[in-house]
């Protein structure tokens, strides 16, 4: 992973972070138009100086208009015509799984979305797998019966770490299990021309950048999962596509925004889910002792099956 | 007496002969040298017009690849590259292996070879531009270059038909003149 983002990062801003810093500390690497490099560093945001890492701005790397473009060309390995889907949706996946979430102007024709230009800052997202993430999920949701189960978190507490390490290991299991990954945002898996750069698991089908009700319902008719995995659900067409997929027998594991469970039944879109009880299990994560960390476990009747 | 004298002057006249013969034998062959020599450059004069026109065929061929592969299939440049160079061995096959084995376009330096310098920078300049653009636009942009470089192999083509087979017959008509000035 340190080799992609030396193929996307400038020299003068590599140096410090490849000289100086522990990569597996580094969660995002913030690059905004004439201002400073900052860098999400072990959870919390400092600036990308010389020598490495400053609660200072005024001793910090500043980002030069032509480099934001230049990063975004790197990213695109030249090719800036063949993402053009991805600059829509406004982020890229490249080789090592580093996702460049972009910001510029906006060319439309109408209503709809044309692609994007003028790029004015980068935020490249670098993901870590964590091995182990799931364990306690895992025990509590999966090890003797498979449950519809929902991960519920605030943003940044780990989510995707622990469902990326729930594929793996449902989809290493045996005996084994069919296991299909929506991966809608391309996070899960990461996939990059065709091959997924992160582990998630042997038996695993991986469907990228596909709305989840497309997704749900071609990869239930053409490859027949026992589980489907798939990240942030929300609003009431992702709703509608986990229930299509539990009435056809297949468990799903998918993970939502909120500040825990209880809040969940407020959020537009799953009251139906939460009415008709398609999840039996609740896990609440927090960042209380690192991302990741398992706050409870919960039933469909919000009894705890595992608490702190 | 007489046969002395007749062996005598038989003697010189086939020393003569011989010197004549081999001085005639010499400038025959300075004069075949001279041709060969026009011949050759003549024939090296053809086979760059023939490699120019050869190098722009190409080109305009890169480019409808090109646009074919962004509109469709959309394929990162460096595949794009290596597909067209395994598939077509051609004047361009240098250039694009030179293009393809720099770190980043923009830092390609690419060989002359048969164009003349201003064409090579907008060979060069062409090359950088790759990658860079978003689906439209750089669709927009290969249909200008291509249209640029329609006219410059149009005129190539032209040359080669033109002149190719003049220069071969002007280099050795002007050896030959050459090797009798000489002479």
């Amino acid at each position: 992973m340190a080799e992609s983002l030396s193929k996307v990062l400038p020299e003068h801003i590599l140096k410090p972070i490849v000289g100086r810093l522990n990569y597996e500390k580094i969660y995002e690497v913030r690059l905004r138009s004439n201002r400073p490099v900052a860098l999400n560093y072990g959870g919390k945001f400092y600036f990308l100086s010389e020598t490495g890492l400053s609660c200072e701005s005024e001793n910090a790397i500043v980002a030069e208009p032509k480099l934001i473009a230049e990063v975004v060309v790197r990213a695109t390995d030249y090719s800036l015509y063949a993402v053009n889907d991805q600059l829509k949706a406004g982020f890229l996946t490249i080789r090592g799984g580093l996702r460049v979430g972009i910001a510029g102007e906006v060319v439309r024709d109408g209503e709809a979305v044309c692609t994007v230009k003028n790029f004015t800052s980068v935020n490249i997202r670098i993901p870590h797998e964590v091995k182990g993430a799931a364990d306690k999920p895992y025990k509590f949701c999966c090890q003797n019966d498979l449950h519809n189960t929902l991960i519920v978190s605030p943003p940044g507490a780990g989510k995707t770490t622990v469902l990326r390490d729930l594929a793996r290991q449902l989809g290493n299991r045996f005996p084994a299990l069919n296991v299909l990954l929506v991966d809608e945002r391309n996070e899960l898996a990461a996939s990059y021309l065709g091959e997924a750069q992160l582990d998630v698991g042997i038996h695993t089908d991986i469907i990228a950048n596909s709305s989840k009700a497309y997704a749900f319902s071609a990869g239930i008719r053409a490859l027949a999962p026992d589980v489907i995995i798939t990240d942030e659900l929300s609003g009431a067409p992702d709703a509608a596509a986990v229930e299509y997929a539990a009435a056809s027998g297949v468990k799903v594991f998918a993970s939502a925004h909120a500040s825990d469970h209880l809040d969940i039944a407020l959020k537009p879109g799953f009251e139906s889910l939460i009415k008709k009880r398609i999840f039996s299990r609740f896990v609440d994560l927090s960042m209380s002792q690192g991302a990741g960390t398992c706050d409870g476990v919960f039933d469909a009747d919000f009894n705890a099956v595992y608490s702190v | 007496m007489n046969c002395k004298l007749l062996i005598g002057c038989l003697f010189s006249f086939l020393k003569t002969f011989q010197r004549r013969t081999a001085t005639i034998i010499t400038k025959f062959l300075l004069v075949i040298i001279a041709s060969a020599a026009g011949t050759f450059g003549g024939m090296y004069l053809s086979r760059r017009l023939k490699t120019r026109a050869g190098y722009y065929a190409a080109l305009g061929a890169f480019i409808n690849h090109i646009s074919s592969e962004v509109k469709f299939r959309k394929n990162p440049i460096k595949i794009i590259v290596a597909d067209f160079l395994a598939d077509n061995e051609t004047p361009l096959s240098k250039n694009l292996s030179e293009y393809a084995d720099a770190p980043d376009p923009i830092s390609a330096v690419l060989s002359r070879g048969v164009l003349k310098k201003t064409e090579s920078a907008e060979v060069q300049k062409f090359l950088s531009s790759l990658g860079y653009l978003d689906s439209d636009t750089q669709v927009c942009e290969l249909q200008l270059y291509k249209e640029k470089f329609a006219a410059l192999s149009s005129d190539a083509s032209e040359k080669s038909k033109k002149y190719a087979a003049m220069y071969v017959k002007l280099g050795f008509f002007l050896g030959l003149a050459l090797g009798i000035v000489v002479l």
